[in-house]
């Protein structure tokens, strides 16, 4: 009991802080999901085309992602831009970043519902005349989403757990205002238990979403 | 040669690889006709129909269909635009062995949905449509089911009823009781033999010999990859001219 008593008194001055940091992170984690899943649904189909100038940028972009750290990635957006003249503030590189660096493995994801869908599926909406677009729109990807909405949610627990990686450019999220209060306090045990524990909410969080979502079409 | 033919499929070749599937068939088929393509499977009756509605392109050939000539040697290059296959896709009914049933959408949606997104027609118009031919179909009260609830044999008239909420000149039939437990292959037939006494131009791959015989007004036996015999269902069926149609049929009817 005292010790619990103790864990609240070190770190009950910071909770408002770290509460504020992690909806911060939270925030930047699902507008780089939003953005990952443009991107990687566009690879995914600009991969699966038979024409060279429109498959290999997706392969390129997937395969560098996938080989490099997330780290470089960030440091490329937040430092390595400015050299060009394209300054982005630390929210704006990270969210960036994070949602390129996760569109790759969207992509993956997608091409392998895509990979799922019978070929028969394709037929049949072809045999009654669906151009391109409206077989992928309303047949295929509505098939897809359901395939992959458990490896999305990986994905989208990986990206919050990668914007503490944020950290190194400066954007206050919960890892850095953490790392703060220790400098502060000199309790890092206390600390990074409960940046652990606000990271577990999120993430438990995000995982029951999907949860919800895919129980939603258990019907058929 | 049919006169005035429908659909008329020349010279037609189709190889995957060395494997040469289709070795100059030609063929016709008038409106209103129902014909059956019996033959060995791996025989190349169903590539044709495939290639028909351009899911496979022959490597030559041409075929006319209600006057519009279609040279596949274009379509293989890309010179005929999507749009226009698309087009003729519209008018040529399909169905397949394996139903191919839209498992994401109910079974009303399954019918109505490419008159909505290909045809354009107003939802509540391809809805009331859907419906009427569901009930043609004796599956109006599945309407709202998902497919995956469907025996095999209400899957397939499903699919039935989805290609002809396209209104399609010709139907093709893909061995399409093939895949059905023998009890419920009846059903499927009634409905085809309907379907023929309508008028519905059939074109029609099938291992069923009474149907072949009964309802259709010619029957083509195809024979590693061109049609050895081909006239009225009953003269190719009862007394076939060639060797190889006789023991084809020897060999289907008179098994255990």
């Amino acid at each position: 009991m005292e010790a619990i008593q103790e864990f609240y008194d070190t770190i009950s001055g910071y909770l408002p802080g770290m509460l504020y940091a992690a909806v911060l992170a939270f925030e930047v984690t699902i507008l780089a999901i939003l953005l990952s899943w443009v991107l990687g649904l566009a690879a995914a189909l600009m991969k699966n085309s038979s024409r060279a100038v429109v498959r290999l940028p997706a392969e390129f972009y997937i395969w560098f992602i996938r080989g490099t750290p997330s780290l470089i990635q960030i440091f490329i957006i937040y430092f390595g831009l400015p050299q060009f003249g394209l300054r982005l503030s630390p929210i704006t590189a990270g969210i960036i970043a994070l949602g390129l660096s996760s569109g790759a493995y969207v992509a993956e994801v997608v091409r392998s519902g895509l990979i799922a869908i019978p070929k028969g599926q394709w037929e049949s909406a072809r045999a009654v005349g669906m151009d391109q677009y409206t077989m992928m729109r309303r047949i295929i990807l509505p098939q897809v989403i359901r395939i992959i909405v458990p490896p999305l949610t990986n994905e989208a627990v990986n990206t919050l757990k990668n914007t503490s990686l944020l950290s190194v450019i400066t954007v206050v999220e919960l890892t850095l205002f953490t790392q703060m209060a220790i400098a502060a306090t000199f309790r890092p045990f206390d600390f990074y238990i409960m940046a652990a524990l606000l990271y577990l909410v999120m993430t438990t969080v995000l995982s029951r979403f999907a949860t919800w979502y895919e129980s939603r079409y258990e019907a058929y | 040669m049919t006169e005035n033919p429908e659909l008329e499929i020349n010279q037609v070749r189709k190889s995957f690889g060395s494997n040469e599937v289709l070795k100059d068939v030609s063929l016709s088929i008038g409106k209103g006709e129902v014909l059956s393509i019996i033959g060995a499977s791996g025989s190349g009756k169903s590539t044709l129909l495939r290639c028909i509605n351009l899911l496979e392109i022959p490597q030559s050939g041409h075929m006319v269909f209600k006057g519009e000539t279609i040279d596949f040697v274009d379509v293989s290059k890309g010179r005929i635009k999507q749009a226009k296959i698309n087009r003729l896709r519209t008018r040529i009914g399909m169905v397949f062995q394996s139903f191919n049933l839209w498992p994401h959408l109910s079974v009303l949606e399954n019918v109505a949905q490419a008159p909505v997104h290909v045809l354009g027609k107003p939802v509540q118009d391809a809805n009331e449509q859907a419906e009427i031919l569901l009930g043609k179909v004796g599956l109006a009260d599945k309407r709202n089911e998902p497919p995956s609830s469907l025996s095999g044999g209400q899957q397939q008239r499903v699919a039935i009823a989805r290609a002809l909420a396209m209104q399609p000149d010709i139907m093709l039939f893909d061995e399409v009781t093939s895949a059905l437990d023998p009890e419920l292959v009846g059903e499927v037939l009634d409905l085809m033999r309907q379907l023929a006494e309508e008028g519905m131009t059939m074109l029609v791959v099938t291992h069923e010999m009474g149907f072949a015989r009964h309802v259709s007004h010619r029957t083509a036996f195809f024979h590693q990859g061109h049609i050895a015999e081909i006239g009225p269902s009953e003269d190719v069926l009862s007394s076939p001219e060639n060797p190889e149609t006789r023991q084809f049929l020897d060999r289907v009817l008179n098994h255990i």
